[in-house]
Order: structure tokens, then sequence, then C-alpha cells
């Protein structure tokens, strides 16, 4: 009995360590392999700092939509019960659990036929192959993996509070403001990061959406593809590493803030 | 005042709707413009068939793949007091937070460079624009995800039920079967289910490290692309729709192993 559970420790330990050393490695090998000149050469392109600054702007703009389509929707389907709301999670889930091809595809189709036209011509924004499709594909992304990261932080706020903050006199809305969403304000910032560094990442979406075509609706990981189909690794994974240092930071800064990253 | 709640509240469920509402028009809407027996007429066709039982395939194996990986890493992160634990659940964090596309770039640069050379000489296995690969893939992009989920699900399990268990008596097999296991059981397969659902959606890290080869790497996610690439909605939709019925199939059962995990506690 004890010699077993001895071996299974170290089976344990063994795969645990096995596994750290793959990630480290599989993440800094190609550090060692990337010269210098490859991203001196990579800053001074304009293509670059055109798709950086297209990536910032989509991305924080899609942040804005999501928070305020998101709160109000994570608030609902913590706090109220009604019938249908099982339906509704599954729905708000659904866009993260399909290929992102196919989310790219019901995009194009949803605004590329004759209903879709009359809301586009009525918005007076045109959608498919622009950079407004860009936002909109990021957002429905950001939105859903948002929702369930909110969701989770309004879940573990006790209701106890906010009914005693109503007891003393203040108002849905103060108490909405004051007190539930200070105390879920590492769950609401984690969800914050979240969903920036899902628009900042993606790309599977806009690609059938939007298009991959330089200087127009080519957002970082984009141009990552773009350079990839054309055989430029050594650019690719230069943009990659600007990519995963900003992960890393935000990763930092979840962990600082106790933050839960898998939320489902 | 009373009036003043009932508004806000009608205004959040408002939002809510809106956005229900706007993702199934997004979805869905697509399935009204075309003639269903032209979407079922595709469903037989051998390619979408042979894409199907790739993906059944290469899910599979990356589920063992992942599973029996990811089991004895959650275990040890729940249960044993570890050295430096900060660092290595923040290197562990790292894949789950990485866009997929770095992640299939990053395994490209090393496959490239080296490796699968060196594998195809020793093993005879190539990776890249291969099914191994799709495997590969899949699991270097699920492996971290499923480790934090099933360590969530043993943090679940106090360790003094098992020791009330053993006092009462029980032996090692009985308490397993009795205690342990109903416990655990509904958080592994929710576990396990969210793993399926993300293998079967990779499509970023799978375009770029193995790319869609007709035929050879069209799993469902880069068969929808290669339909919508060259022109054939009718057949992109209908593999669209399968994924969205396989995806809708699995947040289902996920809910309800939520809702029995939930019971459990």
């Amino acid at each position: 009995m004890k010699k077993n559970v001895k071996a299974i420790h170290v089976y344990v330990y063994f795969v645990l360590t096995l596994y750290i050393l793959w990630v480290v490695f599989l993440l800094s090998y190609n550090i060692v392999h990337t010269n210098l000149s490859s991203f001196s050469s990579l800053f001074r392109s304009s293509e670059f700092h055109h798709s950086l600054k297209l990536t910032l702007i989509t991305s924080t703009i899609t942040t804005f939509a999501a928070l305020i389509l998101g709160i109000p929707t994570a608030y609902v389907l913590s706090r109220f019960s009604f019938r249908s709301k099982v339906l509704f999670e599954i729905l708000l889930t659904l866009p993260i659990a399909l290929p992102a091809s196919q989310l790219g595809l019901s995009l194009l189709i949803a605004f590329d036929t004759p209903l879709g036209r009359l809301i586009q011509e009525k918005a007076g924004i045109s959608l498919v192959y622009s950079g407004n499709g860009i936002v909109l594909a990021q957002l429905i992304l950001a939105m859903c993996f948002g929702i369930k990261v909110w969701k989770n932080a309004f879940d573990n706020v006790d209701t106890r509070c906010e009914h005693v903050s109503r007891t003393l006199g203040a108002s849905y809305w103060n108490t909405f403001f004051s007190i539930t969403l200070p105390l879920a304000r590492s769950g609401i910032i984690t969800g914050i990061i979240l969903a920036w560094s899902r628009a900042a990442g993606e790309y599977g979406a806009v690609l059938v959406f939007c298009g991959a075509f330089r200087g127009k609706t080519d957002i970082l990981p984009i141009s990552v593809f773009l350079n990839v189909s054309e055989g430029n690794i050594e650019t690719a994974l230069a943009i990659c590493f600007i990519l995963a240092f900003t992960s890393m930071i935000s990763i930092v800064t979840i962990r600082k803030l106790g933050g839960r990253l898998t939320a489902w | 005042m009373k009036v003043k709640e009932n508004h806000i509240k009608l205004l959040f469920l408002t939002l809510c709707i809106f956005s229900v509402l706007f993702i199934s028009y997004v979805l869905f809407s697509g399935f009204f413009y075309f003639r269903f027996e032209k979407i079922l007429g595709s469903i037989l066709k051998p390619s979408v068939l042979s894409s199907l039982q790739l993906t059944v395939i290469t899910v599979s194996v990356s589920l063992i793949l992942t599973v029996s990986i990811s089991l004895p890493c959650a275990y040890a992160l729940s249960r044993f007091r570890l050295p430096f634990r900060n660092l290595i659940e923040t290197i562990i964090d790292l894949p789950i937070i990485f866009p997929p596309a770095v992640l299939g770039i990053f395994l490209l640069g090393i496959f490239s460079s080296f490796l699968d050379n060196f594998l195809y000489r020793t093993t005879g296995i190539k990776f890249i624009h291969t099914a191994y690969g799709i495997v590969l893939v899949q699991c270097v992009v699920t492996l971290s995800f499923g480790i934090r989920i099933l360590k969530a699900v043993f943090d679940t399990l106090d360790p003094r039920i098992e020791r009330v268990s053993y006092s009462l008596g029980a032996g090692f097999l009985q308490t397993f079967r009795h205690v342990t296991l109903p416990i655990v059981l509904p958080g592994i397969l929710s576990g396990i289910s969210i793993i399926i659902v993300r293998c079967i959606a990779e499509f970023e890290a799978l375009m770029l490290f193995v790319g869609a080869v007709q035929g050879k790497t069209d799993v469902l996610s880069l068969r929808i692309f290669l339909e919508f690439a060259t022109g054939n909605l009718e057949g992109a939709l209908t593999i669209g729709g399968i994924s969205i019925l396989l995806a809708v199939m699995s947040l289902i059962f996920l809910k309800k192993m939520e809702k029995a995990r939930f019971h459990m506690l």
C-alpha cells in the first residue's frame, strides 16, 4: 500500500515536470533562433505600424462594446431567474464553442443576405470586408467570453450585502454601483483583460468575415497569417513575440488580482 | 422608488435579450436562405463523411492524451505542497491565455527548424501538414486548460471525507467506489466535454500549423474554411450545421453535469 502510493507520487511529479519543461521549451525555443535584425526591420516597417494601430483601436472599441452589453447580461444571468435562462446561457456560450471559421461564415451570411444588407443600409455602415466588420467579429467572441467571467464574478458576490444595502435605504442603482460592482471588481477586471486579449489575438472569424487584406483588415494576427502564407516565418515569429509578451503581462496582472482563467 | 428599480431591471433585461437575439440572428439566419433538401443532400457526400470521421478520430486521440497527461498534473497541483508554486501555475496558465495563433506559430517554428526532420528520420512520423499534427495542435491548445479544470475538480474534494470513510471501516476500493468517484465524476465529465468542445472548435492554430489540405487534414473547422474558399457556401453551411449541433449537444451535457456537480457539493 505505502509503496504503491509512493510510486504514484513519483509518477505524478514526473508528468508535471515533463509538462512544465515542454511548455518552457515551446515558448523559449524560438527566442534563441530569432535574430534581432528581424525585430528592428519589423519595427521600422509601416505595415507593422498600421496593423498595430488597427489592432489597438479595434480591440479597445470591442472591449468597450463588450462591457456595455456584457455586464448587464451577466448580471441578469446571475441574479434573475426565469424559465429560458439555460437556453440563454447555451446561446451565449455557443460562439466560443464553435470553430472560428464557422462564426465568420455565419456573420458573412447573416450580413450578406437581403435582410442583412438592409440593416447595413439603414445603419449607414458597411460591415462585410471592412474595418467595421473586424469590430463586429471580435465583439461576439469577446462578449461571450467576458459574460462567462463576469457572471462568475457576480455569482461570487454575496447577495446579503446587497440586501443590507437596500434595507439601509440605498436605491437599486446605488447598490449596483457602490456594492455589487466594487465587490466583483477583480473578476470584472479579469474579464476585461481576457476580452481585450481575446479580441486582439483572434483571427479566424475576421479571416472569413473581413478577409485578409494588407493595409485594410490586417490586425496583428491576420498579418501573422499573411506572413506565414508568404513564407516569412521570421516576421511572423517577431509579431508573435509581441502578442506573447502582452499575454504574459495580462496573465501576471490577472494572477495578482486573484482572478480565475477558466470560467465555463 | 419602486418604479425606478423596475426601469433599471427592464433596461438590463433588454440589453440581455438584445445580445441573445443578436447572437442567434448571426448564428442561425444563414439556414433560412438555403434549401433544406440541398443541405441534407450534401451531408451524405463521402467528402463530408470522411472529414467527420477524421474529426472523431483526432478528437478522441487528443482527448485520451489530454486527460491522461492533465489528470496527474492536476492532482499534483491540487494536493501536493510544491516549491515555486506561483511560478509553476503561471507557466501552466500561459498556453491558456496565449492566442492560438501564437501557439501555432511557435510550434511551426520548432517543428520546421529541426524537430520534424529529426522525428521523421527516427520514427517515420511527420507532423506538419498531417493528421498527427492535428492531434499535436489540439493537445497543445487544450492541455493547460484541462489541467486547470481538473485541478478545480480535485480542489472541491475534501480529503477529510475520504478519511471519514476509512475510519468508518471502508476499504480503499469501497471508499473510491462509493465516496470519491461519485463526487469527482460529474466534474471530470464536464471537464471532458469542455475539452471536446475546444478540440472541435480549434481552427486558428490548425490553420497555421497543418494548413487546410483537401482529403488529408480537413477536420470540420478546416473543412468549413475549404468549402468557403472554393465558393461552396451550401457545403460550408452543411458542415457548419453539424459543428453547431455537436457544440449544442456538448453544452447541454455540460450544463447537466454542472447541475449534478452542484448537487454533490
